[in-house]
């Protein structure tokens, strides 16, 4: 790509949760903004800004990534997942329906940052340990502190059957 | 904060990026961005351009042959994580890079970033230091070679000159076992300290040791006198406390609001010895 100059605007094919999208970005505007702003996809939610908090959380290319770490235009040709693309309709996936069901959430700023994380993890190991998910977790911060129900939401066993069913298909 | 604003390119080849590079004073490259773009949003730097080398496929590459494991400058740590190669030839690496932030951040960050951006506390500096890797610099000469004992220059300076590239990290093959030992307040954090050993031992005797101290100066630091030390010795934990005494006795580190340079200095030794411990210990690979 040839260089772009500060203010000028760029345009970004890209897909998020299966769906073809075209915005225009300068340079600056960094990815998480760039999906709340352009797209109005608000469930991203921007914490601290410089990488450090993880409620900004998605996933590019089934990777887990910051979306204020990455540059919008950076999004060119990726496939990129958010929290709006998980649940059928009105209905939970299991994550986050065993995120309801154990109480995992209470403000719900951090949530969407830990149901990418989490779904990561148990898309590469279905039946992670506690211990397991305990340090997968934590580059996430929950400021209400529901950690505990937080790793119980990601261990239950209704969760790993889905993740097993998920990895086999 | 918001980025400040910045021109932007993204080339696909090293001879474009350098001249991209050459191009403005204030250029900058962009590897991983999980520490540049933080110290953009803290408005620590405001270069007039970024390079974004996420498209150089020639700096994604690990290659192995002619007694070195040849890695490229864009290798996340998440791939060094998962290569079965390094596990092979570059336990040492493989170990470490564990240790290295979340993996989110290891997801993107990159090798060569972290090594450019040269923190203290970081792993990868280390593990450079520990295997006497190279570091290869492009520039418009065509480029050089940088042993990582010349590499830091201390906090968050290297020998890349302004308009330079580090393209490749080169690690020799080691015949040492080796260990890794890092005290962080969470997993994840930057160290509050951390050790390498690496041995080869021959009929209980060792014949080589390296020793690497990390976190506890400006720069990773190799501990020659306790390496000597070692050498031509039968490893038992006596000695490793000994080496340990001898690795961190001169040993100025400083404080901070984690951990004091009294604390820094004791742990760091308790991780020596643990270190060696391991390694005298490690199968070979």
């Amino acid at each position: 790509m040839k260089k772009v100059a500060d203010d000028e605007l760029v345009q970004v094919h890209t897909s998020v949760n299966g769906r073809s999208y075209t915005f225009s970005t300068e340079p600056r505007v960094n990815l998480a903004d760039a999906l709340r702003y352009e797209l109005g996809l608000l469930g991203t939610k921007v914490g601290c800004e410089h990488g450090v908090c993880g409620a900004c959380t998605i996933l590019v290319d089934g990777k887990s990534a910051r979306s204020c770490l990455m540059l919008g235009l950076q999004a060119e040709g990726r496939e990129i997942s958010t929290i709006e693309g998980w649940a059928n309709g009105k209905e939970l996936n299991p994550l986050q329906e065993s995120f309801r069901r154990h109480h995992a959430l209470q403000c719900g700023f951090c949530t969407s940052g830990f149901l990418a994380t989490a779904t990561e993890l148990l898309r590469e190991n279905p039946n992670p340990t506690r211990e397991e998910v305990r340090e997968r977790i934590s580059g996430n911060l929950c400021r209400c502190t529901g950690y505990e129900t937080i790793v119980d939401a990601i261990c239950d066993p209704e969760v790993a059957a889905f993740a097993r069913d998920e990895k086999n298909a | 904060m918001k980025f400040p604003a910045f021109a932007y390119a993204r080339p696909n080849t090293i001879d474009e990026a350098i001249a991209l590079l050459a191009s403005e004073d204030e250029a900058r490259p962009l590897a991983g961005g999980q520490t540049l773009l933080p110290i953009l949003a803290l408005r620590m730097s405001m270069p007039s351009l970024l390079v974004d080398l996420n498209d150089i496929e020639d700096m994604k590459h690990i290659i192995v042959g002619d007694g070195v494991v040849r890695v490229g400058a864009m290798v996340t740590h998440a791939q060094n994580l998962a290569s079965t190669e390094h596990r092979k030839y570059l336990p040492l690496l493989s170990e470490a890079v564990r240790h290295v932030a979340h993996e989110a951040i290891r997801n993107r960050g990159t090798i060569g970033g972290s090594l450019a951006h040269a923190d203290a506390a970081a792993e990868m500096p280390l593990v450079v230091t520990a295997l006497d890797a190279t570091m290869i610099i492009a520039n418009e000469d065509g480029g050089r070679r940088v042993e990582a004992k010349n590499f830091f220059g201390g906090h968050f300076t290297t020998a890349i000159e302004s308009g330079e590239l580090l393209t490749t990290i080169e690690f020799p093959i080691s015949d040492h076992h080796w260990a890794f030992e890092e005290v962080a307040r969470r997993p994840g954090d930057y160290a509050l300290v951390m050790a390498a050993a690496g041995l080869k031992v021959n009929n209980g005797i060792v014949e080589s040791a390296r020793i690497t101290l990390g976190s506890v100066a400006d720069r990773p630091l190799r501990a020659p006198e306790a390496e000597s030390y070692l050498t031509g010795k039968a490893i038992s934990g006596e000695i490793a406390v000994e080496a340990a005494q001898i690795a961190t006795q001169d040993l100025k580190s400083h404080d901070d609001i984690h951990a004091s340079a009294n604390y820094r200095r004791t742990v760091v030794g308790t991780l020596v010895k643990r270190a060696l411990m391991r390694a005298a210990t490690e199968k070979s690979a």
